[in-house]
C-alpha cells in the first residue's frame, strides 16, 4: 500500500517560508487543506484519464475492462486520503496500483488467497478479470494444467484435437515501476502553488477590505 | 513521497457499516414499491436475496475492497464461494428461506453469476465511495473552490450505455439510452456541450431517480444507474466562471472575511490596523517572490 506526501515547504521561497511561520495555524491548516484538495482532484482526474486510455491488458486480448484504475481514482478521492495540518497536506492513496509509482512490485501467489501456489495470468478474453474457480467449481469445466514446450505452466481446455489456453501460471509476477500513474511532480507543485497563491490573494483582498472598514 | 500502512476509507466504511441488512425475496421493482428511497439508502439489500448471512458476506467483501485488500475478482470469488457454501441454487434459491421465483443460470437473476456478483460489488463499493467523496465536496472551501460537478466516465465499458452490439459485434447507437438524453430527461441543461451543473442543483437527485429511469439507483451522487461507469468530477471555480455558471464575486466577500479571521486564529478583532497592514505587506512580498520564482 502506498501514498504520496507533499509538503509545500519543499518548494517554497524564503519569504513564503517566513510568511508561513508568521500566519496563524488555523489559516495555515486551511491553505494546506485547499492545496491538498486541488492535488487530490488533479490525481483523480489523471487516474480517470488513464482508466479510459490504458486498459491495455484487457484490450490486448479482447477482454472486458476490470475497472482497476477506476477504483484507484475513487480511492484517491476518499476523505481519509487527504489530511492537512499546520505543517503540510498529505494525500494517501490506498490502492494496489500505487506501490508501482516508487518501485517495481513483486506479487507472490498466496498473498490474497492463502494456499494458492500459482498466480493465474489470463491469456484469453473469456478468462480476463476472472478467477479460475467460480465459487467451488472450476470456471471452465474440464480445464487442466499442463506444461508447455517452453516449460510454462498453462491452464486450458480441450478444443477438439487442440488445447485452448486460458491462463499462464506463475509463482510470482514483477510489475515494473510506473511513475506515470500519477501526474508529474511539476504538475503537482503547480496545482499546489496555484491554490496557495489564490488563497493568499483572497486574504490580501480581505485584509484591504477590513482596513478600509476600520479606517472609514 | 512516502509509503504508509493502509488507511481504510473511514467515511466510505461508515456508509457501508451503517447500512442495515434487509434480506428480501422481492424483485427490484417490488423493493422500490415497498420501501422509500430513504430506507433503501440506509439498507443493505439486493433483489431476491433473502439470506441475511449472504448479505453479511457481501458487506465483508465490499469492506475488503474499500480497505484496498481485495480486487474485484477476489471479492466476486468470495461471494460465489458463499453462495455454494450456503447451498444457493438459481433454481431453488436459499435453503430454509421462503421460495423466490427460479433464476436463469449465469444471468443477472442468478445471484452466483459473474454478472450479478460484479453488479453487487461494484454498485455497493461505488455508492460508498461516491457518497464519501460528495460529502467533502460540500465543505465550505470545497464548495467555493469547486462549485460544480461534471458527469464523466470513470470506468471504461466495452458497450457503453447508449450503445448496443449489433451484427459482428459492431457498436450501434441507442440514443434514447445515452447519457445526454438522460441528462436532458433529468431537466439538466448542457453547459458548453458538457454535462456540468452546480453541486447545489437539485437535478443531480433526478439523474438517478428510479421513477424517471428504470435502472436508476436513487443515489444523489452516483453511480446514478445500475452497471454505470459514470461518476462525478469536481469543476474548479475559474472554469465555472469562464463558462458562466457563477459570477466572479459570488461568495467572495464572505470567504475573504473568513480567511482574515483564520489569519488571526479566529480573532481578527484583536489585530490593529497596523497589524492588518503589516500582514498584507508581508503576504504581498511573498506573492511577488513566488511569481519571480515561477
Amino acid at each position: 500500500m502506498s501514498g504520496i506526501s507533499i509538503n509545500v515547504r519543499d518548494g517554497a521561497t524564503p519569504k513564503l517560508r517566513a510568511l508561513m511561520d508568521h500566519i496563524g495555524s488555523t489559516l495555515r491548516t486551511r491553505l494546506h487543506r485547499n492545496m491538498g484538495r486541488a492535488i487530490q482532484n488533479l490525481c483523480r482526474k489523471h487516474l480517470i484519464g488513464l482508466a479510459g486510455s490504458r486498459h491495455d491488458s484487457a484490450q490486448k486480448i479482447g477482454g472486458t475492462p476490470t475497472g482497476f484504475l477506476g477504483y484507484a481514482a475513487e480511492a484517491c478521492a476518499q476523505p481519509a486520503a487527504l489530511s492537512a495540518d499546520a505543517e503540510a497536506a498529505t494525500l494517501t492513496i490506498v490502492h494496489p496500483s500505487m506501490a508501482r509509482i516508487e518501485h517495481d512490485v513483486t506479487i507472490r501467489a498466496g498473498t490474497q488467497t492463502p494456499g494458492i501456489h500459482l498466480l493465474t495470468i489470463p491469456i484469453a478474453p473469456e478468462a480476463y478479470g476472472y478467477r479460475i474457480y467460480q465459487g467451488a467449481d472450476p470456471r471452465f469445466p474440464g480445464g487442466f494444467w499442463f506444461t508447455s514446450k517452453k516449460g510454462n505452466a498453462i491452464y486450458g481446455v480441450r478444443d477438439g484435437k487442440d488445447i485452448h489456453p486460458l491462463y499462464v501460471g506463475k509463482e510470482e509476477v514483477t510489475l515494473k515501476q510506473d511513475r506515470s500513474l500519477l501526474p508529474s511532480d511539476a504538475e503537482i507543485m503547480k496545482v499546489a502553488n496555484d491554490s496557495f497563491e489564490e488563497d493568499l490573494r483572497e486574504t490580501v483582498a480581505g485584509l484591504s477590505g477590513e482596513i478600509e472598514r476600520r479606517v472609514a | 513521497m512516502d509509503f504508509d500502512t493502509p488507511i481504510p476509507f473511514e467515511a466510505a466504511l461508515e456508509a457501508l457499516t451503517g447500512r442495515k441488512a434487509l434480506p428480501t425475496g422481492l424483485s427490484t421493482d417490488q423493493i422500490r414499491a415497498a420501501f422509500s428511497p430513504q430506507i433503501r439508502s440506509l439498507s443493505l439489500y439486493s433483489a431476491r436475496t433473502n439470506e441475511a448471512a449472504y448479505l453479511e458476506e457481501v458487506r465483508a467483501a465490499v469492506k475488503k475492497m474499500l480497505d484496498g485488500e481485495w480486487n474485484e475478482a477476489t471479492a466476486r470469488q468470495h461471494l460465489q464461494f458463499w453462495c455454494d457454501k450456503l447451498g444457493y441454487t438459481p433454481q431453488g434459491g436459499w435453503p430454509g428461506q421462503p421460495a423466490v421465483p427460479p433464476a436463469v443460470k449465469d444471468t443477472l437473476t442468478d445471484l452466483s453469476s459473474d454478472s450479478r456478483t460484479h453488479l453487487v460489488i461494484q454498485t455497493l463499493t461505488r455508492l460508498c465511495t461516491a457518497t464519501a467523496f460528495a460529502q467533502t465536496g460540500f465543505e465550505p472551501d470545497n464548495l467555493y473552490n469547486w462549485p460544480a460537478w461534471e458527469l464523466v466516465r470513470i470506468y471504461p465499458k466495452q458497450t457503453p450505455r447508449g450503445f448496443r452490439r449489433g451484427k459482428g459485434g459492431a457498436l450501434e447507437a441507442v440514443p434514447e439510452e445515452a447519457w445526454p438524453r438522460r441528462w436532458t430527461d433529468a431537466g439538466m441543461p448542457f453547459v458548453d456541450g458538457r454535462m456540468i451543473a452546480l453541486k447545489t442543483n437539485p437535478g443531480w437527485q433526478r439523474l438517478g431517480d428510479s421513477g424517471i429511469f428504470r435502472d436508476g439507483t436513487d443515489a444523489s451522487y452516483g453511480p446514478f444507474w445500475f452497471n454505470s461507469g459514470g461518476g462525478l468530477e469536481e469543476v474548479g471555480r475559474k472554469e465555472c466562471i469562464q463558462i458562466g455558471l457563477i459570477s466572479p464575486t459570488e461568495g467572495q466577500e464572505a470567504r475573504r472575511v473568513s480567511l482574515v479571521s483564520d489569519l488571526f486564529d479566529g480573532h481578527p478583532e484583536r489585530a490593529t490596523v497596523a497589524d492588518l497592514k503589516s500582514s498584507r505587506q508581508e503576504i504581498l512580498e511573498a506573492l511577488a517572490e513566488m511569481r519571480e520564482a515561477a
